[in-house]
């Protein structure tokens, strides 16, 4: 992209310009009014700036013996250590979200395993539990009907190995 | 690229780097000593604030200091690189609290003010007060990076090149700025800084 010669006017009072740049910007101001007056405008700006900014901002002896102690102090202390390892504030966060989100997520498996219903209750309680009820209850528990006809056949039994009681004597009213 | 200290070459500037590496504090007090000036120089031109410059050269020393293991001399000049590290505070800064208004007689302190020449007379004294604040009402009208630009290149005497490192842009881009800042400056100072201007030429 061609630039106006007029942006090449700083660079060339202070010959930081490329020299085919330089030779072509001083054989134009010579022949361009206006552009010889721009440089001479550029030229009374840039040397009045570097007059002022010689001495601009000086700071007073003061000012600098006031910040000397501070900085010469922090170099005599090592950097103070970080309290933190800097992803410790992460992990705790994401320690406590799982925290509070894992009872939430376990509860429900407990409550349910823990309220398995009974395999002789109502039908309509086994249909609305979130586990289904398999048969797998049925073989590990004994039934009552089962347990019952056991009794019975242990009473039957009975007479067999036990002895009968011996016959109570009537008492003689009257003696 | 060569990096001026007094009473010594590169050499030697490397040699107080080495020494304060070492932990040595005399040398980061020669440092201090050597490059104080020039930084409080930079920070104000940029701040116009005392108490900011102050600030500001405090926190780059030290961030200096303690990242000066990360000075690569192959990269870029010594002052150069506290330069870079300057400008980003005074962005810091500038981040963290409005620009105040600053009046001028505070800035044009007494004690402040360079030592008029015996040769000058009072009314070139005048004329140059007078273009002084013309100047600085000017940088005052700059944006921040047009008065960072200003700083460098006039406060600091850096080459195009050396601003482009320090700004961390383009060369063109610091020369536009640097154009633009002429412009900004000129309208400034208009046609009382232009009476001034061949007041102060005249004496």
């Amino acid at each position: 992209m061609r630039r106006h010669i007029t942006h090449y006017l700083a660079a060339y009072i202070t010959g930081e310009l490329p020299p085919h740049l330089a030779r072509r910007v001083g054989q134009h101001v010579q022949v361009c009014d206006s552009c010889y007056a721009a440089l001479q405008r550029e030229r009374d700006l840039t040397s009045t700036l570097q007059t002022q900014f010689a001495t601009f901002g000086v700071p007073r002896p003061a000012q600098l013996a006031r910040v000397r102690p501070a900085v010469l102090m922090a170099m005599q202390a090592p950097p103070a250590p970080r309290r933190f390892w800097p992803g410790m504030g992460l992990v705790l966060a994401l320690s406590l979200v799982v925290a509070l989100l894992l009872p939430m997520l376990v509860a429900p498996r407990l409550v349910s395993a823990i309220n398995v219903p009974d395999q002789h209750g109502p039908d309509v309680l086994a249909g609305t539990m979130s586990i289904p009820v398999t048969d797998t209850p049925a073989q590990v528990h004994v039934a009552p009907t089962a347990v019952a006809q056991r009794l019975e056949e242990a009473a039957t039994a009975l007479p067999d190995l036990v002895p009968p009681p011996a016959p109570v004597a009537q008492a003689t009213p009257g003696r | 690229m060569n990096d001026s200290y007094p009473g010594g070459s590169m050499e030697s500037l490397q040699a107080l780097i080495t020494r304060a590496l070492a932990g040595d504090q005399g040398a980061y007090a020669n440092l201090y000593d050597h490059y104080a000036t020039g930084l409080y120089r930079l920070a104000y031109s940029i701040l116009l604030d005392e108490q900011d410059s102050e600030d500001v050269l405090q926190e780059s020393f030290i961030y200096a200091f303690r990242n000066l293991h990360r000075y690569d001399p192959e990269r870029g000049a010594f002052h150069t690189w506290l330069y870079t590290i300057t400008v980003s505070r005074c962005r810091n800064m500038r981040r963290r609290k409005v620009l105040p208004t600053v009046e001028l007689v505070k800035l044009l302190a007494i004690g402040q003010e360079p030592a008029a020449s015996h040769r000058e007379t009072p009314e070139a004294a005048l004329a140059r007060l007078g273009v002084r604040h013309a100047l600085e009402h000017g940088l005052k009208t700059l944006s921040p990076r047009l008065r960072e630009a200003v700083a460098l290149r006039y406060g600091q005497g850096l080459t195009y090149r050396e601003m482009a490192d320090v700004l961390g842009c383009p060369q063109k881009t610091a020369e536009s700025r640097i154009r633009l800042a002429h412009e900004a400056l000129a309208r400034a100072l208009g046609e009382s800084g232009q009476t001034l201007l061949e007041e102060l030429w005249g004496f």
